[in-house]
């Protein structure tokens, strides 16, 4: 379709799509999304990435109008669209549970749109057929939608949002239901589309794995509020808080007091483990701070290690889990809450050993409580 | 230990298990059905049975001087249509067919909405508000309810004393078909809304929302998504809405003064004031034919709509 579709070239490419501006959405005295303010760039893929109920869902709701909002605008394509109703927004939307019509038949369920446009029957055969090429289902067009499996309804949905080639395509949660191998397909499937087509996409999802496959850049909701918002990486290696280093992964956040020791950075802990981070200047000499290291960083040794790069803390075996491509340890270590979590890819220590942890002292990242 | 040991509620029990036991014997095993469907059976024969006398009565002659019944004809039937008392019968007849047509319609248009609202509305409150204000009115009795629309509707009642206050003096619609029209539709729309809600609940309303945004206004989405996937409940609510403002007796009677009277009122007259059980019975007869007949049209029209909107040749 990329050849055919009259491709609408933003003048100023740097114009978000969407773009929302304290947006508040309260449902009693909880308040659903609270003071949002986030830039879909043109042809992006976004994710919105968060537990249940943090709100990613309304706020896709809020730039599709199917919720109304209590403050602050949202703008598509440069209009504020708050007195816009859905049906004049011109967006695609994918729901989780896909609400095809159950009435029609796989050609009416995405004529539909076109329909409503008012769109000549000529050009809806022509469309129609185009779309299912698109997602890559021909020859099912006279099917009943209960007849199609649940991967090709999948796509029967896809090709009824984007066959009115709307700029902007919201992804609710389409792929939760699925089993993970059909997931992986309509991901994959996601990623084909968007280089294909001139598409913004949003999506919103729950699995931060998903989210890091599929993104240009995510951002992370928890409690209504956008957290973050980076790249896949950037979120991963560099989280701003707490929330986002645990949300994504496997890290150990490890409470302390960071000391600067003239040049020579630490973290003491409090039980007085102490071991030395790269320098950070967000955190002075003598804060609460907590330092993150993720679960593959970590290595596993019988003493500690001479070698000047590595740092470390001793531990105690917990847990040993036999995972496949890593075995999963839990270890103790005094003056910590929680057990630490390590990757590793030797499962030769059995609970109950006393261990050396160490891990290089840049990959540790530090965030101020 | 003996049988007879045993204490006597248990040996009760134990004999109609046994009892039980032969009765489960493989021939009564086989019958069990038709036993069962027995009860229906009698009562709808004897129904049957009625409608057949009233058929046998209707074909007869009757002389009223005599007041005994004459040889098989079409006499009674031709009175209902023949003049001079045919133009009666059959105005009140489409009297009765017109007034409940329309009941029919509009009690549709505003129940539809009403069943929509009570399934879809987000506050608790609203929805056991909406469903009691429906619900009482309905429930309390018809004679209770058409009296009080009768103090409503009365010429110094409380809808001529409301447009008293704005210059508009003789008010009352009692007698009118205004009326009559009023009190039925009062019973029909919470009866539309009751038999339409179940039909409405199982759409899911992301069909709604996903039909908004690929650009279906409100009114759209009415006629290609909630209608459509309620019309079951729509085409049963029609038929029970539409029999029984056919077979309507007490609001033409209370709230029409009489002088609007429909098919109901007529045969009742006949039957206790003329004495005259031959005409009566044509006239019911009549009147279930017809009746029976638009029950059938929501059927045919379900009919017609899968075979050009959801059947498709391959």
């Amino acid at each position: 379709m990329s050849n055919t579709q009259s491709i609408e070239k933003d003048a100023e490419t740097s114009r978000p799509v969407v773009k929302l501006s304290g947006v508040i959405k309260s449902y009693g005295s909880l308040n659903a999304i609270d003071n949002v303010d986030l830039e879909i760039r043109p042809r992006e893929l976004f994710t919105l990435l968060g537990p249940s109920g943090s709100g990613k869902s309304t706020v896709l709701r809020a730039i599709a109008g199917l919720v109304s909002i209590d403050s602050g605008h949202v703008h598509i394509k440069g209009e504020d669209v708050l007195n816009v109703p859905t049906f004049k927004r011109n967006i695609g939307m994918v729901f989780q549970s896909l609400a095809l019509f159950p009435h029609m038949s796989v050609f009416d369920n995405i004529a539909f749109p076109l329909r409503m446009r008012r769109i000549g029957r000529g050009e809806i055969v022509q469309k129609v057929a185009e779309s299912l090429d698109i997602v890559r289902l021909p020859d099912i067009a006279q099917r009943k939608v209960h007849e199609l499996s649940g991967g090709q309804q999948q796509r029967v949905a896809l090709a009824r949002a984007l066959v009115y080639n709307p700029s902007l395509l919201l992804l609710d949660e389409p792929f939760g239901a699925l089993d993970k191998r059909l997931r992986e397909e309509m991901q994959l499937e996601i990623v084909r589309l968007h280089r294909e087509i001139d598409v913004t996409i949003i999506n919103v999802t729950h699995d931060q794995v998903e989210a890091m496959i599929l993104s240009d850049r995510i951002g992370v909701m928890n409690h209504g509020k956008i957290v973050q918002v980076e790249s896949g990486e950037d979120l991963y290696r560099r989280p701003k808080t707490k929330f986002v280093a645990e949300f994504l992964g496997r890290a150990n956040c490890i409470d302390g007091t960071y000391r600067d020791n003239n040049g020579d950075p630490h973290v003491v802990t409090s039980a007085g483990a102490a071991f030395s981070v790269a320098g950070n200047s967000d955190v002075s000499d003598g804060l609460q701070c907590t330092a993150i290291i993720r679960a593959e960083d970590i290595e596993l040794h019988e003493a500690r290690t001479d070698d000047n790069g590595l740092t470390g803390i001793a531990a105690k075996v917990e847990l040993r889990l036999f995972e496949g491509e890593a075995v999963y340890y839990e270890l103790i270590v005094d003056g910590l809450k929680y057990p630490l979590r390590v990757a590793s890819k030797t499962s030769r220590f059995s609970p109950g050993s006393e261990v050396w942890l160490a891990w290089r002292a840049e990959q540790v990242w530090l965030v101020k409580d | 230990m003996q049988y007879r040991d045993v204490a006597f509620g248990w040996r009760v029990i134990d004999w109609i298990i046994d009892l039980g036991a032969k009765l489960r014997a493989e021939k009564l095993v086989r019958i069990r059905p038709y036993l069962m469907v027995a009860p229906a059976f009698i009562l709808v024969s004897l129904l049957a049975i009625g409608i057949f006398y009233l058929g046998w009565l209707s074909i007869h002659s009757f002389d009223t001087f005599l007041f005994q019944q004459g040889p098989i004809s079409a006499e009674q039937y031709k009175r209902l249509i023949e003049p001079p008392s045919g133009e009666f019968y059959m105005n009140t007849l489409s009297r009765t067919l017109v007034m409940s047509l329309l009941v029919t319609a509009v009690s549709m248009v505003l129940g539809l909405p009403a069943a929509y609202f009570i399934v879809r509305t987000p506050s608790r409150t609203m929805r056991v508000l909406v469903l009691v204000l429906l619900l009482v009115p309905f429930l309390m009795g018809e004679i209770v309810r058409t009296f009080a629309w009768f103090m409503i509707l009365a010429n110094r009642g409380a809808l001529g004393w409301i447009l008293g206050l704005f210059g508009i003096e003789d008010g009352g619609i009692l007698g009118t078909p205004q009326g009559v029209f009023i009190g039925m539709l009062q019973v029909s729309v919470p009866l539309v809304a009751l038999l339409v809600m179940p039909a409405v609940r199982r759409i899911d309303p992301n069909l709604e929302r996903a039909a908004a945004t690929l650009g279906a206004s409100p009114a759209r989405i009415w006629r290609h998504i909630l209608i459509p996937l309620a019309w079951p409940g729509l085409a049963a609510a029609v038929v029970v809405v539409l029999l029984l403002n056919i077979a309507e007796y007490d609001m033409p009677a209370i709230l029409g003064l009489g002088r609007l009277p429909f098919v109901a009122n007529i045969i009742g007259d006949i039957y206790t004031l003329q004495q005259n059980l031959y005409l009566g019975s044509a006239f019911s007869l009549v009147l279930l034919v017809i009746s029976s007949l638009m029950i059938m049209l929501p059927f045919i029209l379900i009919r017609l709509y899968w075979i050009y909107f959801v059947a498709r040749k391959t």
